[in-house]
């Protein structure tokens, strides 16, 4: 849906500033209509974050590997049975070692499409087991460093600057700016696009144009020589006024898709409905808790079975709704770390290391598990105790980076870090 | 009246600590700092009885009356219950359905027990008397918050409140993870709130051994390698009921009965508190401890657990589960045993340098600015030293300093969501109820009451309260109240603007007494124009019969949702 020139001149209240003076915002904004095709077919990182240190080894489940049974001996995956009538309870098998959580067989047709890649025993080398240091370290992708003060995809932004970019270049589904998105460059945090407004003002009177209200806050902040507040305020209110324009509150996601009713599937989908309104998005970022499972995880059934549920329909149900537009999108997931190999006694495990990370899209090289497999017999466990790191994930960030967002300079991206395509396990085309 | 300056901070990148506040503008900072904002009539008393009279009073609050803000609270009943109550009185649905199972023999216990012996007592209840009080957790929490709300907003201890708010959210504990939900609500008031002004030590002792705590950091479960519960079978510790376990019946699974044990591997210990204490509650990151310290630590405070976890839910400190061996902490031999063991450590880490110097970052942070300068955080720190982490000498150096009282100070800090409502409602007189909407708004503005997940709590800074939907959320805020439309909250413009305005002179009369009401001084000339040219411009408020008073919500809207209002 084009957004017309006119619409923007009228609700800046042009009247406030008198004729001549076009705020910087306004003149980006019309400047990127003006080129339909500077922000139209971009393309589009998604990154979802598991906040909590998901189970990786009960998400892609190593049946092949005689050692993941003895390990977890009440809340293993079964492996994958042909017997119709026990559907549910064993893996879905995908290549004769490594199977899905049955519940996330949603996503097992677009393994077998080729539309999603997995890479294993995947993460941060840094060895700590504290959620929110590794949070922040795979957030900043600076592992053992604290003092990084910027998210590697502001980087990102930075690195890569964008003449016409609009203030929906990057959005936010979180309550607060994640660490992932902080930094300098502009980026947009949004609870919900539908609520995304400005409470009714009707009992004040008016009929014609913006609110007094309205017009006073925008004028206030754009004469605010306080930079946070301003530069945040601009953002703000160009991402409502545009977000009314395009409206929506109807939306419908296409070819019967249903997102599933949690934090995940409701981010998505409006990721999906940005995607589709043309707004300039390039990089979004939603997140999901609640996978901090030290007791009563459970196996087939139980507390991950739950979260996984919601993790792959959503993720298959916006792919679903994004149709021929995944062919610009990737999604990618992470979490901080993995989890113990060994069940503890509570049912559950307790923080480990090296965790799956899955990327789903048009330009994925799906259908495959990427990445050595280190093993899970005694001697291959890390500490003796987790999954052994074979791939640092900043070499798949990197390989996004590089490879689907067509970053050339990594250097400033990843600081520390040499990237090196050589390195890249090839998910990306 | 001075005309309002914006901090230096913003309109020069160079910060001068050493430029001081004018005195017309020291009442107005000292009490958006001690106080959730003035009220009406606040500045005028306070220039009268003088600043250190105000923070002499407000450092003393148990010299003040606050009988008023009890009668507020007596109708939130769970807010006088005890965790066992609560945890009777508001189960989860589905646990409230177990029971009754369980009570109309549909269903038996577990063998391992539902939790234990007590099982059988709980199930024997009579039905009336279970979840008959009609909460569920999340009621509890809400009720929690409103107390959080209504106490900022109407309690003369106002100072003491400002406290209770920083320590619960240095001491953070997450009300989503299991039981602590139940655990808060006596978590503020019996750990936290008597403390708040107290000795930092107390607060350490009384955290470490508090339920909520020693369930949210796992403390509970640790235990001594060897110990009972770490049996033969390497049994752990369990909160919730399970039936009994493969590990129960054969024991670990063979690849684990030959394991080594590492350090910081040993089967039992649970290191999350032990780290947390000392990187989060005293010491900080930089502290100078080391991992051995932190494996030290937690062995020390093995046995703090919590008794009769489903029922009374209290501290305990059980021997069987203490490491008896010696250890060594930060260089320091400990050797005494039993739960001596843990105190020794909590009164070394209460009054080590690394504290001093945390705290009274943290506390400059919270009363100077996002990046206090270090002048005035070592002279704190030598202060908490030298008064064995007295908090009352610590924040009297702090709010008498001249960094305090620097030009580079005011409006230096951003109120937090809990704040803008507060001060927004202190300022406007405001009738209250403290009820959900407001809750939902703070929530809103991203600083939703007990839900910060990791214990580092809420960063106390800017970039953590300012984001585009925060900053809607603050406006939509400020036109909600303005104008009458939260449920439970009541605000009268016409009294605190003296009158309706239809004349763009008595326009401008009126906005710069919203203003003075609010901050204490007048808008910036930017805001002000703005404001009084938005009014101009709509047709609605001039000249029609009685559009003065339409004008008036936006008025007091404009103010409150002011970048000025943001900062305190």
């Amino acid at each position: 849906m084009a957004l017309s020139r006119r619409y923007f001149l009228k609700s800046a209240g042009l009247s406030l500033f008198g004729a001549g003076f076009v705020p910087p915002f306004l003149r980006r904004a019309a400047f990127a209509l003006e080129q339909p095709g500077s922000s139209a077919r971009k393309k589009i990182l998604v990154a979802v974050f598991q906040r909590g240190a998901a189970d990786g080894l009960n998400t892609v489940v190593p049946f092949g590997d005689r050692a993941y049974y003895s390990l977890r001996p009440t809340i293993a995956i079964a492996p994958p049975t042909s017997r119709s009538d026990s559907e549910g309870q064993g893996a879905v098998g995908l290549d004769g070692f490594f199977g899905l959580h049955p519940s996330l067989s949603s996503l097992k047709p677009l393994f077998d499409q080729r539309h999603l890649a997995i890479v294993h025993a995947a993460g941060s080398p840094d060895s700590t087991r504290s959620h929110f240091d590794a949070q922040d370290y795979m957030e900043t992708a600076t592992p053992g460093r604290h003092s990084t003060p910027d998210g590697w995809l502001n980087r990102y932004l930075e690195a890569v600057p964008l003449a016409e970019a609009t203030p929906f270049r990057a959005v936010a589904f979180a309550p607060r700016m994640p660490v992932t998105l902080l930094g300098p460059a502009p980026a947009l945090v949004l609870d919900d696009v539908r609520n995304f407004r400005f409470r009714s003002m009707d009992s004040l009177g008016h009929t014609a144009g913006p609110s007094p209200l309205e017009a006073g806050f925008e004028a206030m902040y754009a004469s605010t020589a306080d930079p946070l507040l301003d530069r945040t305020a601009r953002e703000m209110f160009e991402a409502v006024s545009t977000l009314d324009r395009i409206g929506l509150a109807d939306y419908q996601p296409a070819s019967g898709a249903q997102y599933p009713n949690g934090p995940l599937g409701k981010s998505l989908r409006q990721v999906a409905q940005l995607i589709k309104a043309d707004v300039g998005l390039e990089v979004a970022f939603a997140e999901v808790g609640g996978w901090d499972h030290h007791v009563n995880e459970g196996g087939v059934q139980g507390q991950l079975a739950n979260s996984l549920r919601q993790f792959g329909d959503a993720l298959a149900a916006f792919h679903q709704d994004l149709g021929d537009r995944m062919s610009d999108v990737v999604v990618l997931t992470m979490t901080e770390f993995g989890r113990t190999a060994h069940e503890n006694g509570n049912r559950g495990t307790d923080h480990g290391h090296a965790n799956v990370m899955f990327a789903l899209g048009g330009p994925v090289k799906g259908g495959k598990v990427y990445g050595p497999w280190p093993g899970l017999g005694p001697g291959d466990l890390y500490e003796g105790r987790d999954l052994a790191l074979t791939t640092d994930f900043r070499d798949v960030f990197a390989e996004v980076a590089v490879r689907h967002l067509g970053a050339v300079e990594t250097q400033t991206i990843f600081p520390g870090f040499s990237v090196s395509s050589a390195r890249f396990r090839g998910f990306l085309s | 009246m001075p005309e309002s300056r914006l901090s230096p901070q913003l309109a020069d990148s160079h910060i001068d600590w050493d430029k001081p506040l004018r005195d017309q503008e020291k009442a107005a900072h000292l009490a958006s700092r001690i106080t959730f904002g003035p009220r009406p009539g606040d500045l005028d008393r306070v220039r009268a009885t003088g600043l250190d009279a105000l923070l002499d009073q407000q450092l003393h609050p148990e010299r003040l009356d606050d009988r008023a803000m009890e009668e507020r609270l007596a109708g939130l009943p769970t807010l006088s219950m005890s965790t066992g109550e609560l945890m009777q009185r508001c189960p989860d649905p589905h646990q409230l359905q177990r029971r009754q199972s369980l009570a109309k023999g549909f269903a038996t216990p577990h063998p391992g027990g539902e939790a234990g012996p007590d099982a059988a007592a709980m199930s024997m209840a009579p039905l009336t008397e279970m979840g008959q009080f009609g909460d569920t957790p999340r009621e509890v929490l809400a009720e929690l918050g409103r107390e959080e709300l209504l106490r900022a907003v109407y309690s003369t201890r106002q100072l003491q409140e400002v406290m209770v708010q920083f320590w619960m959210n240095h001491f953070n504990i997450f009300a989503g993870k299991g039981p602590d939900k139940w655990m808060l609500t006596s978590f503020e008031r019996d750990t936290i709130r008597p403390r708040a002004l107290g000795r930092l030590e107390d607060l350490l002792v009384a955290t470490a051994q508090s339920p909520a705590m020693l369930f949210y950091l796992d403390n509970w479960m640790s235990s001594a390698p060897g110990s009972e519960w770490c049996g033969p079978f390497g049994a752990r510790p369990r909160f919730f009921p399970a039936r009994l376990g493969t590990w129960q019946r054969f024991g670990p699974p063979p690849a684990l009965r030959n394991q080594p044990l590492t350090g910081g591997q040993k089967r039992g210990l649970n290191e999350n508190y032990g780290r947390e204490l000392m990187e989060l509650h005293t010491l900080g990151v930089n502290g100078g401890y080391t991992q051995k310290d932190v494996t030290e630590v937690a062995r020390c405070l093995t046995g703090w657990t919590i008794y009769r976890p489903r029922q009374e839910a209290e501290f305990y400190f059980n021997p069987r589960l203490h490491d008896t061996g010696e250890k060594t902490v930060l260089g320091h031999r400990i050797e005494a045993g039993g739960m001596q063991d843990g105190l020794q450590v909590l009164h070394l880490l209460a009054t080590h340098p690394s504290t001093a110097q945390f705290i009274s970052t943290k506390l400059c942070q919270r009363f100077v600015a996002d990046d206090p300068p270090p002048s005035v955080v070592q002279r704190t720190s030598g202060e908490f030293l030298a008064s064995k982490g007295d908090l009352r000498a610590v924040l009297k150096t702090i709010l008498t300093s001249p960094e305090f009282y620097s030009q580079a100070s005011y409006r230096a800090k951003v109120k937090s969501p809990l704040e803008i409502v507060a001060s927004t409602l202190r300022a406007l007189d405001a009738q209250t109820d403290g009820g959900p909407q407001l809750l939902r708004l703070i929530a809103r503005m991203g600083g939703p009451m007990f839900l910060y997940q990791a214990p580092t709590g809420y960063p106390d800074r800017a970039g953590t309260w300012i984001s585009s939907s925060a900053l809607l959320g603050r406006l939509n805020l400020a036109s909600l109240v303005a104008q009458n439309r939260v449920p439970g909250t009541t605000v009268s413009l016409e009294a605190a603007a003296g009158g309706a305005a239809s004349s763009p002179a008595a326009q401008a009369e009126t906005v710069d007494r919203f203003s003075r009401l609010l901050m204490g001084t007048t808008l910036s000339g930017g805001s002000r124009k703005a404001i009084l040219n938005s009014l101009a411009g709509d047709e609605g408020t001039a000249g029609a019969a009685g559009g003065g008073f339409a004008a008036l919500p936006a008025m007091a809207a404009l103010v409150i949702g002011s970048p000025e209002f943001q900062r305190r």
